[in-house]
């Protein structure tokens, strides 16, 4: 307890200036009694300011912390009180305890998309979802991003439908984690034991973060496992990789996760990566072209999370421009979702695109010549350099052979100017542009 | 959490601070549009990720949003996460802003990834503001994480451009309490590096100077400053209002 006030006030520490917390924090007392907080403040006035600006964030840590809501009562004492230790420690609430089963109701069979990449893995679910355990446990892996979230979300909902009596839990491994460590340190096990213990159900996401040293948690899963199992109650776990696979994971929990059913999602292939691109846009309340959707499938192909967030990306630019989506915005948008690995354009990159766009050396670019061929090239390059890097005009004059500033700026102007009438060179510059970010 | 790691920024509370409605937005306006809806907790994607080189106002758009999400009267948080991205805090309803999520170490990452898992389950009003220097893929974060901030909304912010700049220096300075003079201003841009983050440092270390001197900023004064101003292996120590 005296770690997570410790927390708290670090956190209170953080949020307000330093002002705010002298003032209104510094001088407050908390505690916990029978699931109320109560908050010690020392006049009226901190006890209003407190209740607008503290009170929120205190429940949100408390309620994080105890998977539990709080009701708050302000007491007033004319002086600061020490910070107490809770009486009593309060009631832990296990994920499993909670009236939801943590399944988002729109992730369901009908708008997860099959394909090659996720045949078997589909079958299995659907049949899970009937109350077939033949399989135990479906073990389901693959990268992240594929579906497997979505996949094993669709199988609670449907089989909450179709056994509306019967107690199914969608956790993340990370959080039956944090479970496990506050059933031990509110000493709560048989508690936390029993309530597991009741599901028909047992969806588990992100298996491998209990991989490694967490005994203890390995060892409440293993025994939640098997008590599950030999009930003949189903089991859905999914990982970023096979059994075998995870790091640090005792041979008796590889080898029952084996004992199941195994199965893969692959990177989906470009006609799941269409059909996926035209659900979530129609979701959306969107319609793309052919042409944008094959675009958006060519360029976007490692998981299903991209291609979301590329119809995302469509989506808020249609909104905002009150625009039809046409292939030349999609592309911009896309282009902010994939980008580079490098992404800093310097001087040379410059130097180097507009000295082999014009068949000359880069060296020149830096010479003292001063023929047409070269000085206009030379002119241009400069002129990328002022628009597309941050560097200042003397830096600029510096990497161009030990220039002035000013003549980096006759050079801006002169571009500046010829492109007015000049549409080929205005073509010439931005297809330099394209280039030196390609 | 570490007690010894430092702790992590507080948002600014004065006057100083940039707003979603005092930026100068460039090529931007669409990525504020969408900034203010999440800031608002009225998005209909509960994260956005951000990313530009250094210097083009991620971290000033980051605590803008959080500003304005607390006039939303919704809870922010704001980390800056090279500085102390391990101690996340466990944050219910409202909005985390996380500047530099490249610099995450591998406990703010699970942390993060908890709380994006939080984000979307049934009933939470949780919503995730990130900044990077390169595109989400190219992040060197794991992979659950970087897939995770790729789902959202994506922008790439724009730098602005030499006249933008201009303005937004004068208001900066504005919102300082002095005036810069555009010629000022174009001079500082015709020989400092033309990021905002330097530029802005300069402002801040010429504004205490001239403060200090009790003399207004002119032209030939600004000049002579930096001509006369020490080599610059101390870089100024950029403003975070």
């Amino acid at each position: 307890m005296e770690n997570f006030w410790q927390d708290c006030w670090k956190v209170l520490r953080t949020h307000f200036d330093a002002e705010a917390y002298d003032a209104f924090i510094k001088p407050v007392a908390l505690n916990i009694e029978n699931d109320t907080l109560y908050i010690t403040a020392p006049n009226k006035a901190t006890e209003r300011w407190l209740r607008s600006n503290v009170e929120p964030l205190l429940l949100q840590l408390i309620k994080t912390e105890f998977n539990k809501t709080f009701t708050t009562s302000y007491r007033l004492n004319g002086h600061a009180v020490a910070l107490p230790e809770a009486s009593e420690a309060p009631a832990f609430i296990p994920a499993a305890e909670k009236s939801n089963s943590n399944l988002p109701k729109q992730r369901t069979f009908d708008n997860f998309i099959p394909g090659r990449a996720n045949e078997i893995p589909l079958i299995a679910a659907k049949n899970i979802a009937k109350g077939d355990n033949t399989v135990n446990p479906l073990f389901i892996y693959g990268s992240t991003g594929l579906g497997k979230t979505h996949l094993i979300q669709a199988i609670g909902n449907e089989y909450r439908k179709n056994f509306p009596q019967r107690r199914v839990l969608y956790i993340n491994a990370r959080s039956f984690l944090n479970d496990v460590v506050n059933a031990y340190r509110l000493n709560q096990q048989d508690k936390f034991k029993q309530r597991y213990q009741k599901l028909d159900l047992l969806i588990v996401d992100d298996i491998q973060y209990i991989g490694g040293d967490k005994i203890r948690t390995q060892e409440e899963f293993f025994f939640l496992f098997n008590t599950l199992y030999e009930e003949n109650k189903s089991i859905v776990i999914s990982c970023d990789r096979a059994p075998s696979k995870i790091k640090d994971l005792p041979q008796r929990l590889t080898t029952r996760f084996n004992a199941g059913l195994p199965t893969h999602i692959t990177p989906p292939e470009f006609e799941l990566r269409t059909e996926i691109v035209r659900q979530k846009a129609q979701t959306q309340g969107i319609k793309l072209k052919n042409d944008i959707v094959y675009f958006i499938a060519e360029h976007v192909k490692s998981n299903v999370r991209e291609l979301e967030g590329a119809v995302n990306r469509i989506r808020a630019m249609v909104q905002y421009q009150k625009a039809e989506p046409t292939l030349a915005l999609c592309r911009d948008a896309i282009a902010d979702l994939i980008g580079h690995a490098n992404t800093l354009i310097h001087a040379d990159m410059i130097k180097e695109k507009v000295a082999h766009y014009y068949h000359i050396r880069t060296s020149d670019l830096s010479s003292q010549k001063r023929h047409r061929a070269i000085a206009i090239p030379r002119h241009i390059a400069v002129y990328l350099c002022r628009q597309m890097t941050n560097m200042s005009l003397p830096e600029i004059g510096r990497s161009f052979g030990k220039r002035n500033h000013t003549t980096v700026l006759h050079s801006c102007r002169w571009v500046e100017e010829s492109i007015k009438n000049n549409p080929n060179l205005w073509e010439e510059i931005k297809n330099l542009e394209i280039s030196i970010k390609d | 959490m570490d007690p010894n790691k430092p702790a992590p920024t507080p948002l600014p509370f004065t006057a100083t601070a940039a707003t979603l409605d005092n930026l100068i937005s460039g090529k931007n306006s669409e990525l504020i549009a969408a900034v203010r809806k999440l800031a608002t907790g009225q998005s209909n994607v509960s994260s956005i990720y951000l990313w530009g080189e250094s210097g083009c106002g991620k971290s000033t758009l980051l605590r803008a949003a959080c500003l304005h999400a607390r006039g939303q009267q919704l809870a922010t948080y704001f980390v800056a996460a090279g500085d102390n991205g391990d101690i996340l805090p466990p944050l219910g309803d409202g909005l985390l802003a996380v500047d530099d999520v490249h610099a995450l170490p591998t406990s703010g990452q699970i942390t993060l990834f908890d709380w994006h898992n939080r984000s979307t389950l049934p009933g939470q009003r949780q919503f995730l503001l990130a900044s990077g220097t390169c595109a989400p893929t190219h992040l060197p974060l794991r992979e659950e994480l970087t897939t995770r901030l790729s789902a959202g909304l994506v922008f790439r912010l724009q730098t602005l451009s030499d006249d933008e700049k201009n303005k937004a220096l004068s208001a900066w300075a504005e919102r300082h309490g002095f005036t810069l003079q555009a010629e000022i201003a174009d001079f500082l841009l015709t020989h400092l590096p033309r990021n905002m983050h330097t530029l802005t440092a300069y402002l801040t270390e010429l504004d205490a100077f001239f403060l200090a001197e009790k003399k207004p900023l002119t032209l030939r004064r600004v000049s002579a400053w930096l001509k006369n101003r020490p080599p610059h292996n101390t870089p100024p120590t950029p403003s975070t209002k």
